[in-house]
């Protein structure tokens, strides 16, 4: 599991690799909390290369999604392919969380 | 005491500290008794060299005096008239007047007394009664040859003979003094001898002048005679028996040959030796010539007298410094003690310690030095190390007590499912059996099955996201919702709608379970079914083909409210099984990461459809845990429900 942060237009974007399962998802949330309480608003988890997502992966988008809700942000979904988007699919939520092909559409659509 | 032996810091200690004092000792002393002894022989050779000229001085100024008589007596001859008669008085009283004169002759040359007499010599000399006459010019006594006579004559000047013992005279040691006296020629020319005037002086007083010496000072002396014989002497068997060279040729000492030459020859000297003449022990030898009569007079400081007083202040210095080294082992023992008696309690509670008795008390070793840090810390860490062991009883404890919890809440979630197969034994038109292995204590798995009302029963089949406490609290809350709505008879589309509303509500740490649930009636076959973002179920026929179905969009419940559920139907036919499952199967890992997949389990499937469910239950469990290498990580729950007729 790797995770790399970068910015663009004034949103964050996580870049996953790698399984994001129970074991890593503590990392995964870690980061995310601390952009949270940093005041970021916008951010974009980008799936490109994500391998695996479990449920614990699912929730830990979902909570994150739910926190920025909460302080008028917002969590965008971008590459997701393969099994990582079967498992959203599954779970239902690909149609409950805004998804876009790649990070840049998605912060184009603010 | 084991204190002085082994290799304790003690015993190093001691020898470190008494080693290197000791060494200072010896050097300290090594060079203060070299120097002393420098400055000590220095002054010796002064001392010998001062007392042997001294002593020459006095022997010379004795010599003088008493050579001084028979010169007058020679003067008074060459220029007086005399008759004969008072040439004898004049003699005799000579012998007389002066008691160290032993003897004295007048000792004409031939005619020289008379014309017709050829010799003429009277003497006089001292005995026991009185002073006596005799007439040395007797025939068979020729005085012209013999050496008293014939040197002074020979030379012309005065001179002290090479000393002889008197025989006649009791063996006294006596040297004879002969002056010539003289005639002026009848032509007014050259004076020429008329004869020699003796003096024979007793040199007893020498040997106790030596004596006196050998008596009151360090070392002794002794007179030799121009030949190297001995006169004085405290040795007295050598005195006119031996000279220094018999010595050297008796005692084969070449270097006392040489030695004696010097002595003769050289005005003075200063030697160290080792020899008979300093009775063969080593000894610095001064000797200085007696000018007037050649003698040679030599002073023995023999080197252990001159050293003694060295010596004495050496062994007293070495007791002091012995008594010194033995306080100073005392000291550093007393040190090394109060070091090492702590250090062998330290090492001792150590061991005790390491034996498990953290009961250990070292408050009374005090001191700021390192040794009392020591124990101080020592005495910290144990009580530290005591507290730390107290807080991990009660941890332990804790965690005890929670694991204790966690098997009793395991309990508690197996006896909420359903175990008891076949659950409904008055039942014939289905088999139904459900098993669930959690990957932890307790699982976030379920699955249930009840009647809703005569013919429908209700399968659930549910995963909560993630595992452990907090999935299965979760799961707990879930099933009781499930179970009370579905029980109203509701479809399964408005269930899991309600339930997921329901759910929504304070699900701030975003829980969410996806479900499967189906009512199934018993008496058509007919699955109705709704799902709540669960993967899809199988379909397993009596030939071994699984279908999947049931992929009807729905998200998992608790996320958001207000969402819209779809009902789907499926019709069993006779022989063929329900199978619903959670990811925990199809997602199982292998050790090298490959999941089981979809295809390996339908395989599976298909392989033991002959077998009882119960049975097909367990090949998956068996199947499974070969498969992940006993290392689970989700949770594993599968239901069959087949339908018989």
């Amino acid at each position: 599991m790797q995770i790399v942060v970068s910015e663009k237009g004034g949103a964050k974007i996580m870049a996953l690799s790698g399984r994001l399962d129970a074991v890593t998802v503590g990392e995964a949330e870690h980061q995310l909390n601390t952009l949270i309480e940093s005041g970021q608003s916008i951010v974009v988890i980008d799936f490109e290369t994500l391998e695996y997502i479990s449920s614990a992966g699912l929730r830990f988008v979902l909570a994150g999604a739910k926190k920025l809700q909460a302080r008028n942000g917002k969590l965008l979904l971008a590459g997701l392919g393969g099994v990582v988007k079967e498992v959203f699919e599954l779970a239902g939520f690909y149609d409950l969380l805004p998804v876009f092909d790649t990070p840049d559409q998605a912060i184009g659509s603010l | 005491m084991r204190f002085f032996f082994g290799r304790s810091l003690a015993t190093r200690m001691v020898l470190y500290v008494l080693g290197g004092t000791v060494l200072v000792f010896v050097i300290i002393m090594g060079d203060t008794y070299l120097s002393s002894r420098d400055i000590i022989l220095q002054q010796a050779r002064q001392n010998a060299t001062d007392l042997a000229d001294a002593m020459a001085q006095k022997i010379e100024k004795n010599m003088w005096g008493i050579a001084k008589v028979p010169q007058a007596l020679a003067g008074f001859i060459e220029i007086c008239d005399w008759t004969d008669k008072t040439l004898l008085k004049l003699i005799q009283r000579q012998v007389e007047d002066h008691p160290e004169i032993y003897g004295s002759a007048v000792a004409f040359e031939p005619g020289a007394y008379h014309p017709n007499q050829r010799s003429y010599a009277p003497y006089f000399y001292r005995t026991p009664i009185g002073i006596r006459f005799v007439q040395l010019a007797t025939d068979n006594y020729d005085y012209f040859m013999m050496n008293w006579y014939h040197v002074p004559r020979t030379l012309g000047v005065a001179d002290w003979s090479e000393p002889y013992l008197d025989e006649g005279g009791g063996g006294v040691i006596m040297s004879t003094y002969s002056v010539p006296f003289f005639q002026t020629g009848p032509e007014g020319g050259a004076p020429h001898i008329r004869g020699i005037i003796t003096a024979d002086v007793s040199l007893d007083w020498l040997s106790e002048l030596i004596a006196r010496i050998s008596r009151e000072k360090t070392g002794y002396a002794f007179l030799m005679s121009e030949f190297g014989t001995f006169i004085a002497h405290p040795r007295t068997e050598y005195i006119m028996r031996e000279s220094v060279f018999s010595l050297a040729e008796t005692y084969k000492e070449p270097e006392l040959r040489k030695l004696g030459r010097d002595m003769i020859r050289k005005p003075e000297g200063f030697v160290g030796l080792n020899s008979i003449l300093t009775d063969n022990k080593p000894a610095f030898l001064a000797y200085t010539r007696v000018q007037s009569t050649g003698w040679c007079l030599a002073v023995v400081f023999p080197k252990d007298e001159l050293l003694n007083d060295l010596y004495v202040l050496n062994q007293r210095a070495a007791i002091m410094a012995g008594i010194g080294i033995l306080l100073l082992f005392l000291i550093i023992l007393l040190i090394a003690r109060s070091i090492t008696g702590p250090l062998r309690r330290i090492v001792q509670a150590t061991a005790r310690m390491a034996g498990g008795d953290l009961e250990i008390d070292l408050k009374d070793i005090r001191g700021r030095d390192e040794v009392g840090r020591l124990a101080r810390s020592f005495d910290r860490m144990s009580t530290e190390l005591k507290q730390y062991i107290c807080d991990l009883t009660e941890a332990t404890a804790a965690r005890e007590r929670i694991e204790g919890e966690l098997n009793i809440a395991a309990q508690i979630q197996k006896s909420i499912l359903p175990c008891c197969f076949p659950p409904f034994p008055d039942r014939d038109e289905f088999d139904l059996y459900a098993m669930m292995q959690p990957a932890r204590e307790v699982a976030g798995d379920f699955y249930d099955f009840f009647f809703i009302d005569d013919d429908r029963l209700a399968l659930i089949m549910a995963d909560v996201s993630g595992k452990g406490i907090p999935a299965s609290l979760f799961m707990m809350v879930s099933r009781t919702m499930l179970k009370s709505i579905a029980t109203r008879g509701e479809p399964p589309d408005v269930v899991l709608a309600e339930a997921n509303n329901l759910l929504c509500q304070g699900n701030d740490t975003v829980m969410f379970v996806t479900v499967f649930l189906a009512y199934y009636d018993v008496g058509t076959g007919r699955l109705t079914y709704a799902n709540g973002g669960h993967n899809p179920a199988l379909l397993l026929d009596s030939e071994g083909h699984v279908r999947e179905f049931g992929q009807k969009k729905g998200a998992a419940l608790g996320f958001m409210p207000d969402l819209p559920y779809q009902v789907g139907e499926m019709d069993l036919k006779t022989g063929e099984t329900l199978v619903l499952y959670t990811d925990g199967v199809t997602e199982a890992l292998s050790p090298e990461e490959e999941m089981f997949g979809e295809e390996r389990f339908a395989a599976l499937l298909g392989r033991n459809r002959g077998l009882a469910l119960e049975d097909q239950g367990n090949r998956v469990g068996i199947t499974l845990d070969e498969f992940q290498a006993g290392n689970q990580f989700d949770d594993i729950t599968i239901m069959f429900m087949k339908r018989k007729r």
